[in-house]
């Protein structure tokens, strides 16, 4: 494959087989600035959920289902699957990250007249919670609730009038994530829906696993109760390792 | 065997995923053979199981960049099915046009 020399190159998406290792390569070489857009490109996104699963799971699942004959997946002219979801900084180097699943339009501004004008760039290393008005009182008044319970709220009032919905136990993964989407107030809570972390991990290499666990612990909520927690807290940021095939529990 | 020419398209744009149509040329410049390969497996078949179903509404938006909404509708109406929501008068104008809005763009 032959790609043309550039300044910028910009990668969307995860690397999943080794067509996309390869081009992400060839890419790194002939740009300058690499940029990652979007959270798959940057953390292995929704797709790296796929990480809970091994690839032979993955493949038996998809070609033998119980209303359609079984057929072997086919192997002639299709690059073969990596053994999981990589972020592309995993196997390039990357010279900027704009996360974001999708990624903020003014975040992508921002970042791009920064390069214009030479400078550095990269997003404040602070939580949805920092950048969140909602009324907290450090103590939940209930147990977790399961997500589609609706948030008790008044609609005719902003943020400030809300209660902080980690602590109405609606699980939000605002503690655990980069602020950013929004310049004003997170995009999701705004909605009155809970954070679920597609900006990714406030520092590089932090683990929302542990802080999510400590950030429910001090209001008062088991973690431990929180269903499907694996997969919930890493549910944007699945390369990294931060997802993988775990042994099948005993029931 | 003889192989003549072969035209691989790739990626076919306009839909999401990727999607490549291998056409293998015989001598005489004629289709010999037309495949159309999906060239990577993402897997939502698989790990959208075990999650719980008030997620799906935002797991499965990211199948398609073309018809997201699509994706969210279906899996907030099976929500919807499941814990016995009924969407208002307001709700169900709101979804169509939603979903019109899929349509146009």
């Amino acid at each position: 494959m032959d790609l043309p020399e550039a300044d910028v190159g910009i990668i969307s998406g995860g690397v999943r087989t080794e067509e996309m290792k390869e081009l992400a390569k060839i890419m790194r070489d002939k740009v300058k600035i690499l940029i990652t857009l979007g959270s798959c490109a940057c953390f292995g996104g929704i797709p790296a959920l796929a990480n809970l699963s091994s690839k032979e799971d993955l493949l038996n699942t998809v070609y033998s289902t119980k209303t359609t004959d079984k057929t072997d997946p086919p192997s002639v002219e299709i690059p073969p699957l990596l053994d999981r979801v990589y972020a592309v900084d995993e196997i390039v180097k990357v010279d900027l990250k704009i996360p974001g699943c999708p990624p903020a339009p003014g975040v992508i501004a921002e970042a791009i007249t920064a390069l214009l004008e030479g400078k550095e760039w990269s997003l404040p290393e602070r939580s949805v919670c920092d950048q969140c008005g909602v009324i907290r009182e450090k103590k939940a008044k209930v147990a977790l609730k399961r997500a589609y319970e609706p948030a008790d709220f008044d609609p005719a009032q902003g943020l400030e009038a809300m209660r902080c919905l980690n602590e109405q136990g609606i699980l939000c993964l605002g503690p655990a994530t980069k602020a950013g989407c929004d310049p004003k107030e997170p995009r999701c809570v705004k909605a009155r829906m809970p954070c679920r972390g597609c900006f990714g991990p406030i520092r590089e290499g932090a683990k929302p696993m542990v802080d999510m666990m400590n950030a429910l612990t001090s209001v008062g909520l088991n973690p431990r109760e929180v269903e499907d927690r694996m997969a919930l807290f890493n549910r944007y940021i699945g390369g990294h390792n931060n997802l993988r095939v775990l042994p099948q529990k005993k029931r | 065997m003889k192989m003549g020419k072969k035209l691989i398209l790739s990626p076919v744009s306009r839909i999401e995923g990727h999607v490549q149509i291998n056409l293998d040329l015989d001598d005489g410049g004629n289709v010999a053979e037309c495949r159309t390969q999906v060239v990577n497996l993402r897997g939502f078949e698989r790990f959208c199981l075990g999650r719980p179903v008030e997620e799906m509404p935002r797991i499965t938006t990211s199948i398609c960049g073309v018809c997201p909404t699509s994706h969210h509708m279906a899996s907030a109406k099976v929500n919807d099915v499941i814990f016995g929501g009924r969407t208002n008068v307001r709700g169900k104008k709101v979804e169509r046009a939603h979903g019109g809005n899929t349509l146009c763009h």
